[in-house]
């Protein structure tokens, strides 16, 4: 009952998907519309049947012109796996459904629109669904903090080449407008994401088989499903104590 | 479990209350439709007869905007596409259009880009295919055999629509729901 609730309450349409609807309508573009909308709810439930199978917390669907987010409201430290199989899920049934669809009904217009869709959404930009991937795969062999600012980073870079190779498109602009909202507040939060993948370990009793060892009392060397040692030049530390000196402040206060 | 009563209720009202503000709406539209026969007849005449000028104003969009759909590229272009000049042995006047006489099971390709706003049966024509062009010119492509285009299909000049039925097939140019003169255009 409650989880039915859920399901209903999350899928959000932002006003530039009404907007978008309405220049389709006048230009006369309803069947191009109509395709990319189906396409675009079929990718998001690859997500949002993954997640739920894992049983992650789904925040909401922002249903967005050209494609659209799945927002989560869940632990940094979930495995790195669940991450990827819920990312791969989107595409892997957007695909399956193209397949299906032009086995039954062969069309070159549908085919066109998904693989447009799909290659835009796997580019490295952060909220698509290739950034996304771009950091778990920067997750396995950097440390946290630094993955996510170098997907940070990537993704102003590949806006900034998108603006300058196309012409003007309205609701491209408009999306890409979106997009880079997103980035900024992204780069703005950085430093409090980094504080929360702290603080959930600390919190939290998170169990990773893997263990690693820093030489250095530096925190933001530490990797996502990884456990730690710290080696501070005279002895080992562990990450709970360490972690237990940042956020512990006695009850003081500043 | 009181809390969720009352918000139950709440919903029911809203729900009440928007069904009967559509209500509203409609009856005040249904007597303003009544009194006023002019507004009926300009009403039936925009809403069900003439189409929106779409080609147009894609194209002008497109001038302005860019795609409506980005990166999709240009126009898919579905249909195959053959010469874009008609062959024909012969034409006549026939009813508002001209009838091209033609071998039989000639393949008609579009005289201008534009988009489909009707492929149906027609009273008189047959199957018809009507492509409004983005000069607000509709050319009916009438008595085919078979359709091979459907509704809001945006076809590039040269298009192939259909297949003639028996060896001719009706050319008709309307303009804002009157009809041209066929000797213009081809």
């Amino acid at each position: 009952m409650e989880r039915n609730l859920i399901i209903k309450s999350i899928f959000k349409i932002h006003p530039f998907y009404f907007f978008a609807a309405f220049i389709c309508s006048i230009t006369g573009n309803f069947k191009g519309f109509v395709i990319f909308s189906v396409i675009i709810i079929v990718h998001e439930l690859g997500h949002v049947i993954m997640a739920l199978l894992f049983k992650w917390r789904i925040e909401k669907v922002i249903i967005l012109p050209f494609g659209a987010l799945t927002v989560f409201n869940e632990d940094i430290n979930r495995p790195l796996k669940e991450e990827a199989l819920i990312l791969i899920f989107g595409p892997f049934i957007q695909v399956l459904f193209t397949l299906i669809y032009s086995y039954f009904n062969y069309s070159r217009e549908f085919i066109n629109y998904s693989s447009v869709l799909l290659i835009f959404n796997l580019l490295p930009i952060f909220p698509l669904d290739g950034s996304k991937l771009l950091n778990i795969i920067l997750n396995i062999f950097l440390s946290f903090k630094k993955s996510h600012l170098i997907t940070l980073y990537i993704s102003v870079i590949t806006i900034l080449i998108i603006l300058i190779k196309s012409s003007f498109n309205l609701i491209l602009f408009l999306i890409i407008g979106f997009i880079s909202v997103k980035v900024l507040d992204e780069f703005k939060i950085h430093n409090s994401i980094f504080n929360r993948f702290l603080l959930e370990r600390y919190t939290k009793s998170f169990h990773f088989r893997k263990n690693k060892i820093i030489k250095s009392t530096d925190l933001s060397k530490m990797k996502r499903d990884y456990c730690h040692t710290f080696y501070d030049g005279k002895r080992y530390i562990t990450e709970r104590e360490i972690l237990k000196k940042r956020f512990d402040f006695h009850g003081k206060t500043w | 479990m009181r809390k969720k009563e009352i918000k139950k209720v709440n919903k029911f009202s809203k729900l009440c209350s928007r069904f009967l503000v559509c209500v509203i709406i409609v009856l005040i539209g249904l007597i303003a439709l009544k009194s006023n026969p002019n507004l009926k007849k300009t009403l039936y005449k925009n809403v069900f007869q003439n189409n929106l000028k779409f080609a147009k104003i894609d194209e002008l969009y497109e001038k302005y905007f860019g795609s409506s759909l980005p990166l999709t590229g240009n126009k898919s272009n579905l249909a195959a596409v053959s010469s874009d000049k008609l062959e024909y042995e012969s034409k006549e006047k026939y009813e508002g259009g001209v009838k091209l006489k033609v071998s039989d099971g000639y393949a008609i390709s579009i005289l201008k880009s534009g988009i489909v706003v009707f492929a149906g049966e027609k009273e008189i024509y047959g199957n018809t295919v009507v492509v409004q062009g983005a000069d607000d010119v509709e050319i009916w492509y009438s008595n085919l055999k078979d359709i091979k285009v459907s509704m809001y299909d945006y076809l590039k000049k040269g298009s192939i629509v259909g297949e003639a039925n028996g060896d001719n097939f009706i050319l008709v140019f309307t303009k804002d729901g009157k009809e041209l003169d066929y000797k213009k255009y081809i």
